[in-house]
């Protein structure tokens, strides 16, 4: 019996006891399995049709109404879903330059994304160009790290949300990049960039600990990682204590699987990124077990398999 | 009875308290959106239609006729020369001061070919698809000089007939503007780019010139000039000449 199935079959109760399989079990109170599946882009940069049949590498690839099937799918099979998005929604191809970004909130919110963050280029209609989207969107823009409260967008995004699944509370933060020399200041105006690393710290800690989340998550546009000193996913990663998963974006990174780093508390933080333009869907499932405090029957100390 | 539920209640509570979520593993199964791996969803496919419509109409808009292919390469080619040369037409079009040159920033042309023939709305929007606005900057030769220190150091940007230098173990060497010695002291009105007017591409040391910025984006120089040689019974040449030799 592969890992999945059995996972699969352990949400049934009752069932983990009666298969045998694992008979030490027995007189241990059976344990409870609730499957979260995590479904994630970035960097999509308004690529609304599939790539151009045009001899290019990517050609044929991507396009929002095939996604919208695969989600679609993938939502008959589970229970437990949550859509994201890492940012750099917007520029890439004539819709944002005609339509300004409509396009891409109607078909994000018809696809029933949960939650995305900001990225760099979603600032290139100006900062009133993304506000004029907001419209358009029925799932929040989460940030936690951009003050805005001397612009348009001030109180119309949000630092984090708490979303409840299957009984798991879940807690997503977002974090933008910085601005400056990297878009003109015309765009993003008063915005002002925060530390990242002390905001993460903040809103993971308060997520985890006042709001009793069994699960963070941050939506980042900072980067996998760089050459030089900069702040990346990998800085967040190791410096940080309360976030399991980094969903991340900006650098197009297509990572072949998830990396696994310790934060500073000596626990696992994964890290995911899909490339960009909607050439891949990640898709992550996360297992919790419902036991006693300190007890736990079937954890693999974050094991990430295939 | 009422003792009872308080009873089951509490019992039920003591049960729950005691338990909390532990995060037991973690599966990776991303999943590549190839050519024919999914259908589409029509409704979203309906949701597009009217845009794309809209937008095909656009885009397939014949503006011109290309003679020759043009293709980007370094030190400079006839795609880099062309779009360089509109740079320059099209932004002295807007001022009255003579500009000296213009540039535009090699990785900025995203497509590396305009291909012979109709040349479309849509063919301008993959060579510029960014919403680039040109700034006329007033440069001293020195910092000029410096400018095309960095071209040379990275093979040759796209720079206008007006200028020339030789490329030299990563230096611009032999610099002519309007074919006469670069003088280091002299002032010179430059088209560029906001992206790099602004410091972009590691072009820091541009960001304390004094600057003007004609609102024009870059992409509507492009169709507007095509559009201009056309009402003017003219096409897109390849223009070979290398003003920028290694």
């Amino acid at each position: 019996m592969d890992r999945r199935s059995f996972i699969k079959n352990t949400t049934y109760s009752g069932l983990l006891l009666t298969t045998g399989a694992y008979p030490m079990l027995a007189g241990a109170s059976e344990p409870e399995i609730t499957k979260l599946t995590i479904l994630h882009t970035n960097d999509v940069h308004s690529r609304i049709e599939p790539f151009p049949m045009d001899g290019s590498r990517n050609e044929g690839l991507g396009g929002v109404a095939k996604r919208s099937t695969l989600i679609s799918r993938i939502r008959q099979e589970q229970d437990n879903v949550l859509l994201l998005d890492a940012g750099d929604i917007f520029q890439g191809t004539p819709y944002f330059n005609f339509f300004g970004g409509e396009v891409e909130m109607k078909l994000m919110s018809e696809l029933g994304y949960d939650a995305a963050t900001i990225g760099n280029h979603d600032f290139d209609g100006g900062i009133d160009g993304l506000e004029r989207q907001l419209i358009n969107a029925n799932f929040p823009l989460l940030i936690s790290n951009y003050n805005f409260n001397d612009t348009i967008l001030n109180g119309k995004t949000k630092p984090f949300k708490i979303f409840k699944k299957g009984g798991v509370k879940i807690g997503v933060f977002g974090l933008g990049i910085e601005l400056k020399g990297l878009v003109p200041a015309s765009l993003y105006k008063a915005t002002v960039y925060e530390d990242p690393l002390i905001a993460a710290n903040r809103w993971a800690t308060y997520l985890k600990e006042e709001e009793k989340c069994d699960f963070v998550i941050c939506l980042s546009h900072l980067g996998y990682k760089y050459e030089e000193n900069k702040v990346s996913d990998r800085v967040l990663a190791q410096s940080s204590a309360n976030i399991d998963l980094i969903i991340g974006g900006h650098t197009h990174t297509f990572m072949k699987e998830p990396e696994r780093l310790m934060n500073k508390a000596g626990k696992p933080v994964l890290i995911n990124q899909v490339g960009w333009a909607g050439i891949i869907l990640g898709r992550l499932d996360v297992f919790f077990e419902r036991n006693k405090k300190g007890t736990c029957i079937t954890c693999k100390n974050l094991v990430v398999g295939t | 009875m009422y003792s009872k539920f308080v009873l089951i209640l509490f019992v039920s509570l003591c049960i729950s308290c005691g338990k909390q979520y532990h995060l037991a593993d973690i599966q990776n199964r991303s999943y590549r959106i190839e050519k024919a791996s999914y259908p589409v969803d029509v409704k979203v496919a309906a949701m597009i239609e009217p845009y794309k419509l809209q937008l095909d109409k656009t885009m397939n808009d014949v503006i011109g006729y290309c003679d020759e292919e043009l293709t980007k390469g370094k030190p400079s080619s006839n795609l880099t020369n062309w779009f360089a040369d509109v740079l320059l037409d099209e932004t002295q079009k807007l001022v009255t001061d003579r500009l000296d040159f213009a540039v535009q920033n090699y990785g900025g042309i995203r497509v590396p070919v305009l291909a012979k023939g109709d040349v479309t709305v849509g063919k301008i929007y993959e060579l510029m698809p960014f919403d680039n606005v040109m700034y006329i900057l007033e440069l001293k030769g020195s910092t000029v000089k410096h400018f095309f220190d960095r071209m040379a150091e990275s093979g040759g940007w796209p720079v206008s007939r007006t200028v020339s230098f030789e490329i030299a173990y990563g230096k611009a060497k032999n610099i002519r503007i309007h074919g006469i010695p670069i003088d280091t002291n002299a002032v010179y009105n430059a088209a560029i780019p906001d992206y790099i007017a602004n410091g972009g591409d590691n072009m820091d040391f541009l960001k304390d010139a004094k600057t003007n910025n004609t609102g024009a984006l870059i992409r509507d120089m492009l169709i507007n000039n095509v559009k201009s040689m056309t009402a003017a019974g003219k096409t897109i040449q390849s223009i070979t000449d290398k003003r920028i030799k290694e």
